[in-house]
């Protein structure tokens, strides 16, 4: 089963094209790594399938739905989660709300219900918080669900972002530079909850530049480079391909 | 320095008190309020308690736009002004009863906020503000320009006390009960959206709009909803102004009384309920006490607003969760006992 | 007739397109509407008439003073009101209310020291009229095109070929990056303010000379409709706000020959509704891409 298909996908910004032409396919229950140099377009990417904007060309599908020119929320309750390259968690709400804001599209009271407060609302209430703590132990936050997101050590508002990301009952999470900014302690602390999302049962698609996290967590890769697909297979092979050696080199001087 | 973080000191514990015993003081607020009117005899007080509960009222509902969900109007003296007008025609011209008056108020408001709304909500970014700023105006000069049916600068008098069922109420008692009923319910109103995925999904808009909509947030029905809800409140507290007053012209509802709303609902609290409460009875109470600034009342409004950005920008109570603070008690006390 | 109104909406326009330039260049560098611009306009046009009446007629010193003293006011703006929310990393609605507390104060500072009613304005470009046709056109309307016209070249000028408008360029890019690149950024947010509010306060005194009188509501709807202008324009883009600016008064003065002049001020808002409504980027605004 396939659950992500990025079909001949093209982004262009007037003149200049961001995307020319990436096929991805993710399958049901895989980490999958999109990796390449800066200014490769993996961000771009990243935002074409989360709906940030609209491809020029070419299509994604979400299992069989073709969600390209969907608007981010409707992306979002088709079962796709994403986290932010640079953490954006809603600041003035503690990390419990956070977490429980993430099932918005999960939830089915109605506003009359809200407003006569039934017994179903309560009771959706009630579920919704009991959810919002078990993922917060899942990502190591036990405790902290009072917390305000900017009392919390760097690590922990990626494992947060992490928890939000999930509490949308994702079929697929994107993880935008997961591991970016963390000691090599967080990210081994990472590295074990990004493989424990696998018994969850949700496919996951990373991008990353701590290419030992990546080679460790990934099964497949595809390598971008100037927007374009130069690249894909297991760590192994990706690191092994000369255009991809070229590429990084190229890229470093 | 030292005098100011020690009242904060004083104030912090005071909230703390007051959310462990939250209940307490709702009970006491509600009995206090019941009791008023009957521990008070003189028409003056009874008065500024009406119409101090009338702005509690509509701060309530700007405070869910402004407060909440992060955007400033300035349509709500507009939409307050249609709800009077509306109600103030219905009751003359047609007999209509109160209740009839308040709903057609809502609705009829309900349209202009939904209507005003669609294309400015769509945007990011704070063009509601400037746009409600336009259509406050335009309103006051419909108002002041449609003689057949608004009477222009004249005006509309005689309109018709309360009727319920064809009882009408002329004491000013009644008025209070009236208006303390309709608080009652717009605190349980707005109680109850806050506290639900609505209201979360108001506070994610608030802060961050981009993520909130990627976080599954239909962010432009929310906010067009939010909008809508808080017109009605507003058109029905003018449907109230229109019975309780009696006379009504187009000089009540103009910009400056839609600022006025907004410097209650920051001052007392951006997102609290206690702080439109607060905000709306110190302001209404306050200029009464100094009448001889009655001239710099604008003046002072306007300094108060940048005070307020400056030292505390969500206002006195602003951005305190009772229940938040009561959670935090209670986990502190587990961890004692442990 | 039309000619008579064309020419009448172009001298106004060009007034608004002034101001409009204020909110446009604040807007690029801060991302925030100066709610404050209106009323800056209004106490230009008030400064020169006071500074022209106790001068006993000398206009050049009036003008030169008012000047001074609105820019001032208009550092203060950003001074008192902005810089602190600024250190504080507060939300971007404090920076709005708090714009708008200063208009406020602004507003009835003037209200109370001058009264509402309206004022009568000396008309010091008073230098006679002359008919092309039907069309009448007063020196007074020549000279004001010609200041402003003047003033936008100027501007453009500085703000595209200079050091000075090339760091305000930057800035309005990427605050951090300037910084980075050694840009005094206070400075430059300091002198945006200062020169949008010597613009409103040339556009103020010009209009108090056009119309002969000037009065304190004049801020409020005047920042309004520039406010329209500048959007219709593409907020942040300055030929956008100029060109908002000559459309808006051109629109309004027809439109309230030809409808209705009770619905004047409402001509603005209808523009500004319809602009969001079809094109929210204005006319040569850029469409905005959102960084994540």
């Amino acid at each position: 089963m396939k659950v992500l298909t990025v079909n001949h996908v093209t982004q262009r910004f007037g003149g200049l094209t961001a995307l020319s032409d990436i096929n991805l396919e993710i399958r049901e229950h895989e980490i999958v790594g999109v990796i390449g140099p800066n200014g490769a377009g993996k961000s771009t990417l990243f935002n074409v399938i989360t709906g940030m904007y609209a491809p020029t060309e070419g299509d994604v599908y979400l299992g069989e739905t073709c969600i390209s020119g969907w608007k981010p929320y409707e992306i979002t309750a088709a079962g796709l989660g994403r986290t932010f390259q640079n953490i954006r968690l809603f600041p003035r709400m503690t990390a419990l709300e956070n977490v429980i804001l993430g099932m918005h599209c999960r939830r089915q009271t109605t506003l009359p219900q809200i407003i006569f407060s039934t017994r179903r609302k309560k009771e959706e209430e009630e579920r919704c918080r009991k959810e919002a703590l078990r993922l917060l132990s899942i990502v190591g936050l036990e405790g902290k669900e009072l917390a305000m997101p900017s009392s919390l050590p760097y690590g922990e508002q990626r494992r947060l972002e992490i928890a939000r990301a999930l509490a949308t009952q994702p079929r697929l999470l994107l993880l935008d530079e997961p591991a970016a900014g963390m000691n090599e302690n967080e990210t081994a602390q990472l590295l074990e909850i990004v493989k424990s999302l696998k018994s969850i049962g949700c496919a996951i698609v990373l991008i990353e530049h701590d290419m030992k996290f990546v080679m460790n967590v990934c099964e497949r890769l595809y390598v971008l480079n100037h927007g374009e697909q130069i690249a894909d297979g297991t760590p192994e092979e990706i690191r092994n391909n000369p255009l991809v050696i070229e590429a990084y080199l190229g890229s470093e001087e | 320095m030292k005098k100011t973080s020690k009242l904060s000191a004083c104030l912090s514990g005071f909230l703390k008190f007051a959310a462990l015993h939250q209940k307490l003081f709702i009970l006491g607020a509600l009995t206090l309020a019941i009791l008023f009117p009957f521990l008070i005899t003189d028409r003056y007080v009874m008065r500024l308690a009406v119409v101090g509960f009338m702005y509690v009222m509509l701060s309530l509902g700007l405070n869910l736009v402004t407060g909440y969900m992060g955007q400033m109007s300035f349509g709500h003296a507009a939409f307050w002004g249609i709800g009077a007008y509306t109600a103030a025609l219905l009751t003359k011209n047609l007999g209509l009863g109160t209740l009839p008056a308040f709903l057609a108020a809502a609705i009829v408001v309900g349209i202009f906020g939904f209507l005003l709304g669609l294309p400015v909500l769509k945007l990011k970014g704070y063009y509601l503000t400037i746009v409600t700023m336009g259509f406050c105006e335009i309103v006051r000069l419909v108002e002041l320009n449609w003689m057949p049916v608004t009477n222009g600068p004249m005006g509309i008098s005689g309109i018709p006390k309360f009727s319920f069922f064809g009882i009408s109420f002329h004491t000013y008692r009644s008025f209070y009960f009236i208006i303390l009923i309709l608080v009652i319910l717009t605190t349980l109103l707005i109680r109850r959206l806050i506290r639900s995925r609505f209201g979360l999904a108001l506070k994610s808009i608030r802060d961050d709009d981009v993520v909130a909509e990627a976080m599954g947030v239909p962010i432009v029905r929310y906010k067009i909803l939010a909008f809508v809800i808080s017109s009605m409140i507003a058109g029905v507290a003018g449907a109230f102004y229109a019975q309780y007053i009696t006379y009504i012209d187009p000089t009540s509802f103009t910009y400056n009384a839609s600022q006025e709303m907004l410097v209650m609902v920051i001052f007392g609290g951006l997102g609290s309920i206690p702080g439109s409460f607060l905000g709306a009875l110190a302001l209404t109470i306050l200029p009464e006490l100094l009448r001889d600034l009655m001239e710099y009342r604008m003046l002072i409004y306007g300094v108060l607003m940048v005070v307020m950005m400056l030292v505390k920008p969500d206002g006195i109570l602003g951005n305190v969760n009772f229940d938040y603070l009561k959670e935090q008690a209670a986990a502190r006390k587990k961890e004692a006992v442990k | 007739m039309f000619f008579q109104q064309l020419v009448n909406g172009i001298t106004i326009g060009s007034t608004y397109a002034l101001v409009a330039i204020g909110y446009s260049l604040v807007f690029g560098v801060l991302q925030l509407i100066n709610f404050a611009n209106g009323s800056l306009y209004m106490l230009g046009g008030y400064l020169t008439l006071v500074m022209y009446l106790s001068l006993h007629g000398n206009i050049g010193a009036a003008l030169l003073i008012s000047l001074v003293v609105t820019g001032f006011a208009g550092f203060l703006v950003d001074f008192v009101g902005l810089r602190k929310l600024r250190a504080d990393n507060a939300p971007r609605m404090a920076g709005l209310i708090s714009t708008l507390g200063i208009s406020t104060v602004i507003d009835n500072a003037i209200q109370i020291w001058f009264g509402t009613e309206t004022k009568a304005f000396p008309n010091f470009l008073d230098f006679g009229k002359f008919t092309i046709g039907k069309t009448v056109i007063s020196w007074t309307q020549i000279i004001i095109l010609t200041v402003s016209l003047l003033l936008m070249i100027v501007f453009s000028l500085i703000v595209y070929k200079t050091k000075a408008g090339k760091s305000m360029r930057a800035v309005a890019q990427n605050v951090n990056a300037a910084r980075l690149m050694g840009i005094d950024v206070k400075l430059v947010i300091s002198a945006t303010f200062i020169v949008s509010a010597i613009l409103a306060c040339i556009s103020g005194s010009l209009v108090g000379s056009y119309y002969q009188t000037i009065d304190t509501m004049m801020g409020f709807s005047v920042g309004m409709k520039t406010f329209a202008a500048a959007v219709l324009g593409g907020v942040g883009s300055l030929p956008g706000a100029m060109l908002g600016g000559l459309i808006v008064g051109v629109v309004e003065t027809i439109g309230a020959s030809y409808i209705s002049s009770g619905y004047r001020d409402a001509i603005a808002f209808l523009i500004l509704i319809l602009v969001l409504l079809i094109k929210p980027s204005g006319i040569l605004g850029k469409q905005k891409i959102e960084k994540m």
